[in-house]
């Protein structure tokens, strides 16, 4: 097994999901928040990424395996990374029920950690049994939270009975916090970018449809409102935006009917 | 960092999409933080060489862009074209050799240093910001790292503005600065059509007689429109 920078894992920290690991060495724990500084750019692959981050959720927190959940624009939750396929079912099974850890994380924004296999029963009746016939004891979760927005959450999942250690859950916070500001500044940036464009197209548009009443109220004789609303007409008649009109005015390949009157 | 500040410039200036001044008050704002004189804010589309101002921190700062948007050169429009922030802290010294009549027209309006920022948001330019200062001189870390800040607070008023509305549509806001204008583009699309030539070469025919007249580009427009001048396809005036 190699860290992605081509060393190799030194034996003594085992297999993942081995407690002997030291979950708090200094390597996993830097290259996973140096990791997470790549949300930054904006040219940047937020699948990769997830996956990567519950693996490392996987190692760094001894847990059998993870799931990511991230709501999309209407709040939906979608599950968008999970450590293993087998994993998977058992989480879109989490969705359609609408019950478990991961949906009470986000629905509450508080960690759903320790929860005892007769209360899991209890709390989430439809889906705790498929957690159990997979193979697994106890689910845990995180919210993907800054503040007063919770973005997500992060499914846990365990084959045994231990519970997360305090020093486990701090740092599951700890990369959920950083997730969630990469994530939220990713977002903003791909927002920056798409509004940016529409007011450049904006302000193209504004530009050619003045010029184009220029040209038509000169080609034609016509004042500036009658220029415009020869525009407006060929553009509804065919169907065709007012600055596509514009641009093709300009190119001197549209054909504009001069109005009568 | 940069984010932060121009957040809280933002939380200071309370404004909305609702109001029509944002731009404006946050470039007073900035007059007033940095202890310049003037301040403004140009948008332009591709075409950079027509800029619209959209804030100004006063009239004097109005008339310093209108000054570059007439001549047709100067710091702010270099700063749209190239993309990079333009630094001119003595214009006297540094400005004739680029920008022959802003920089004579500026100085006699009493500027003496400008700082020109292109607002851009990775590869997409959408207009530039630009300080006026009555002395000679840089601008201290401290205070370039404030006008970033500003720099930064102009960008995401005007992506909010532009937030939820439908494609082609501007804000009034901006609408108004665009509009200011048209009378100029109008000109450049009926003089492209008596002189017979493209677009580009009809602007630079607008300015020519502007320079020669001595008066506005916005004034020559307005003759074009009002069809007290026409354009021959030699190029001269009829």
């Amino acid at each position: 097994m190699h860290w992605s920078n081509g060393e190799e894992i030194p034996d003594s920290l085992g297999p993942p999901g081995s407690q002997e690991r030291n979950m708090t060495s200094p390597r996993s724990i830097v290259e996973t928040f140096v990791g997470l500084a790549d949300t930054l750019i904006a040219e940047f692959d937020t699948i990769g990424y997830l996956h990567n981050l519950v693996e490392r959720y996987v190692e760094l927190l001894g847990v059998s395996s993870a799931g990511l959940m991230l709501a999309d624009q209407r709040g939906t939750l979608q599950l968008l990374a999970s450590s293993d396929e087998d994993l998977r079912a058992l989480e879109l099974l989490e969705l359609q029920t609408d019950q478990g850890p991961c949906m009470d994380s986000y629905r509450t924004g508080q960690a759903v950690i320790n929860v005892s296999a007769t209360e899991a029963a209890e709390r989430w009746p439809d889906f705790y049994p498929s957690v159990v016939a997979g193979g697994f004891l106890t689910v845990h979760a995180l919210p993907l939270r800054l503040r007063h927005e919770v973005i997500g959450a992060i499914n846990l999942f365990r084959a045994d009975e231990e519970p997360l250690s305090a020093e486990a859950v701090m740092l599951g916070k700890g990369l959920a916090d950083m997730a969630t500001i990469g994530l939220m500044q990713h977002r903003t940036i791909r927002e920056q970018q798409v509004l940016s464009e529409q007011l450049q197209f904006a302000l193209n548009s504004r530009v050619l449809i003045e010029q184009a009443k220029g040209v038509l109220a000169e080609r034609y004789a016509l004042s500036m409102r009658a220029a415009f609303e020869a525009l407006r007409s060929h553009a509804r008649n065919h169907g065709a935006r007012l600055s596509a009109v514009a641009e093709e005015v300009l190119e001197g390949s549209a054909e504009i009917i001069r109005p009568v009157g | 960092m940069s984010t932060s500040r121009a957040l809280a410039i933002l939380a200071d200036l309370q404004g909305s999409q609702d109001h029509q001044d944002n731009v404006h008050r946050l470039c007073v704002a900035c007059a007033a933080a940095l202890s310049v004189p003037a301040v403004a804010v140009s948008v332009a589309g591709r075409d950079t060489a027509v800029p619209s101002l959209v804030g100004a921190s006063s009239p004097a700062a109005r008339k310093i862009e209108d000054i570059q948007f007439s001549n047709g050169e100067g710091p702010s429009l270099e700063a749209m074209s190239r993309r990079r922030l333009v630094l001119v802290s003595d214009l006297a010294l540094e400005g004739p050799p680029r920008w022959v009549g802003f920089t004579s027209d500026a100085l006699e309006q009493g500027i003496q240093s400008v700082f020109a920022f292109p607002l851009q948001v990775g590869g997409l330019l959408m207009g530039v910001f630009t300080l006026y200062r009555d002395r000679a001189g840089g601008l201290s870390g401290e205070k370039m790292t404030e006008a970033l800040a500003y720099v930064d607070a102009t960008l995401r008023i005007l992506l909010h503005l532009q937030d939820g509305l439908p494609l082609d549509a501007l804000h009034p806001e901006i609408r108004s600065g665009v509009n200011a204008h048209a009378g100029v583009h109008q000109a450049t699309g009926m003089v492209s059509v008596q002189a017979h030539v493209g677009i580009a070469e009809a602007l630079s025919l607008l300015r020519a007689a502007a320079f020669a007249a001595s008066c506005a580009l916005d004034e020559v427009a307005a003759d074009v429109v009002s069809k007290k001048r026409r354009f021959q396809p030699q190029g001269g005036l009829e």
